[in-house]
């Protein structure tokens, strides 16, 4: 073991460091580099955990078929094979090292054209080129400029881009500039009231410039961020394309999920004890579950141990099996809709799709996980399918109409006294105070009546979807 | 003047403290203070100031914070972030962030904020103390 060991480092060169020798591996494709560490050397070898090894190394070139036919012909009571992962740390941090200087290597790249001033912007999608103009829009503006022109309230903010931000920044920062006069010259600046009117406004002043620069700055970050994102994402668009389909091709099966579900099955497979088989087992089975495999999902459930799992994942378990056997009933059903509607004309897909979506819906309201079975109608169809037409579902923020009425109270009461305790003192920014005080009284009535509007729609809505659901459940 | 002050901070405080133990008998909608601000290693004897800022935040938390509802509008929650800030930057720097932080947190600030991410169980904007 130990000479196995020291040849795959001698191979590679230590795991932890970045020498040259891996630096020429680059030059070659990414999948040959492993074929010719693994197939080569250790084809002939009948270790078991070495052939668990090369059934990794297929796996991570998605090369999924080769990948299952080791895996399958192995026996997993072998103690040899336990030693797997002592293997996987030795080899596996360099191939690992050089996954990521490949990845580094072509993300550099991409930031080296990045900082070049010019991108020839035609050759990209229109999606890009929004994101594009986005960030020109924010990299134009000077951080510094900004914080000097947030000395004047709001002032910076509206620089930047955020005038419903600035409005309420003047709004605030002006109320206690206005405070802060009254108190000094009322009572003069050697007063309590005046220095502690002066130290509060002096503070929010401050926050409202190093807040700005601060914003300014992340907001530079991010929308650079996601438009290198975007630009990488466009450029391994096909790659990734290809690998996929490559995968749908090998696997017969119609998923493109297999990548996940093969990782499962190996952490069965290298599990050292009962309770990180049983959990691996039940990590497959969801695996199975979400791929709609539900026969290979039924015996992965008949092998698992019940009395090792943890709580957290018996909690899990209760959840999940219901809707497993709701999912296998509901399968057949699905699968017909899917070839029915692929015979015949587009117009019924785009019904299918609605159908989908409403279903989505329908989940999402109960609070219940969407089902697969209704999912894999979108699987395997097309690519145009898949990406375009099933739409996340944004998620609501419901307030509680209750709620809101209360809080502004709460808020407000104490307010309401402070206002009176001013006016007898600081007659100008009390009535400010009182009048700000009513007006968000207004606002947050007027918001709770919306929100019991929209909450009293869903209701009917999460009602109508309730029968609905009843009633595929009754078929 | 230090009359009306007093009165006011004791008709603050004691209606807060009274209504949040009704609110666990009667009223289940209004949220408890979710976890605590206070955590490991805060207590420092080299940086005071820094200790007393979060013990005071973990106070607004414990007392006031529970019955005035969940109306923060990001995720984390103002106080949180302050703390978080804090630690992270240190007490002013930290101090004027969780102020500038409570400038944005309004309905008319929110619609500028809705690119960003949202955090999956709240539904409230993500924006933590760290990416600053």
């Amino acid at each position: 073991m130990i000479l196995q060991w020291s040849i795959s480092l001698a191979l590679l060169g230590p795991a932890d460091s970045l020498n040259l020798k891996m630096l020429e591996h680059l030059n070659r494709p990414h999948d040959e580099v492993i074929r010719l560490r693994f197939t080569e050397h250790f084809k002939n070898d009948t270790s078991a955990a070495w052939q668990a090894e090369r059934a990794i190394s297929f796996y991570k070139v998605a090369d999924y078929t080769q990948s299952a036919q080791i895996l399958e012909s192995l026996d997993s009571t072998q103690r040899a094979i336990n030693h797997v992962e002592g293997y996987r740390v030795a080899s596996g941090l360099a191939i690992g090292n050089i996954n990521v200087l490949q990845h580094n290597k072509e993300y550099s790249n991409y930031l080296a054209l990045f900082t070049k001033t010019k991108i020839d912007l035609n050759t990209y999608s229109d999606k890009i080129q929004v994101r594009y103009k986005k960030y020109h829009r924010v990299k134009r503006k000077s951080i510094l400029l900004a914080g000097l022109l947030s000395t004047i309230p709001g002032l910076g903010k509206a620089y930047c881009g955020y005038h419903r931000q600035a409005q309420s920044s003047a709004v605030v920062q002006s109320f206690f500039g206005i405070i802060t006069a009254e108190s000094i010259s009322r009572y003069g600046l050697q007063s309590a009231i005046g220095q502690s009117a002066l130290g509060l406004s002096g503070l929010w002043w401050l926050s409202g410039i190093y807040g700005t620069m601060k914003s300014l700055k992340k907001e530079k970050r991010d929308r650079k961020t996601a438009l290198i994102k975007a630009i990488w994402e466009e450029e391994n668009r096909k790659l990734i394309r290809t690998k996929r389909d490559k995968s749908i091709a090998l696997t017969g099966n119609k998923s493109w999920q297999q990548d996940s579900l093969l990782n499962s099955r190996f952490n069965v497979i290298l599990a050292t004890n009962d309770s990180m088989k049983a959990e691996a087992e039940w990590r497959y089975f969801e695996q199975c579950n979400e791929t709609s495999l539900y026969m290979q999902a039924e015996e992965s459930i008949k092998r698992l141990d019940y009395s090792v799992l943890s709580s957290k994942t018996k909690r899990e378990l209760q959840q999940t099996l219901p809707l497993f056997w709701f999912n296998r009933e509901n399968y057949t059903e699905a699968l017909k809709w899917k070839n029915d509607a692929l015979k015949d004309s587009s117009d019924k897909l785009e019904l299918l799709f609605n159908e989908i979506h409403l279903r989505r819906k329908e989940y999402q309201l109960i609070g219940e996980k969407f089902q697969p079975c209704l999912s894999i109608a979108a699987e395997g169809s097309s690519d145009e399918i898949r990406r375009g037409k099933v739409l996340p579902i944004q998620y609501v923020y419901l307030r509680k109409p209750g709620k809101v009425v209360t809080t502004s109270l709460m808020y407000i009461s104490p307010a309401m006294l402070l206002a009176g305790g001013i006016i007898g003192q600081l007659p100008i920014s009390g009535a400010l105070l009182s009048l700000y005080a009513g007006y968000r009284i207004y606002g947050s009535s007027a918001e709770a009546s919306d929100s019991a509007a929209e909450k009293y729609e869903l209701k009917k809505q999460q009602e109508l979807f309730q029968k609905r659901i009843d009633c595929l459940k009754s078929k | 003047m230090r009359i009306i002050a007093i009165l006011w901070m004791t008709c603050l405080c004691l209606p807060a403290l009274g209504q949040q133990k009704n609110s666990e008998k009667t009223n289940p909608s209004v949220p408890k203070a979710q976890g605590s601000i206070w955590e490991k290693g805060d207590f420092r004897l080299a940086a005071p100031l820094e200790t007393s800022a979060l013990l005071m935040l973990e106070l607004y938390k414990k007392t006031a914070s529970g019955n005035l509802g969940s109306s923060c509008r990001f995720s984390p929650e103002c106080s949180r972030f302050m703390a978080e800030s804090i630690r992270h930057q240190g007490v002013w720097t930290g101090l004027l962030l969780g102020c500038d932080r409570l400038l944005r947190c309004n309905h008319e600030a929110e619609i500028e904020h809705s690119e960003h991410l949202r955090d999956s169980k709240t539904g409230k904007i993500y924006d933590p103390a760290v990416e600053y």
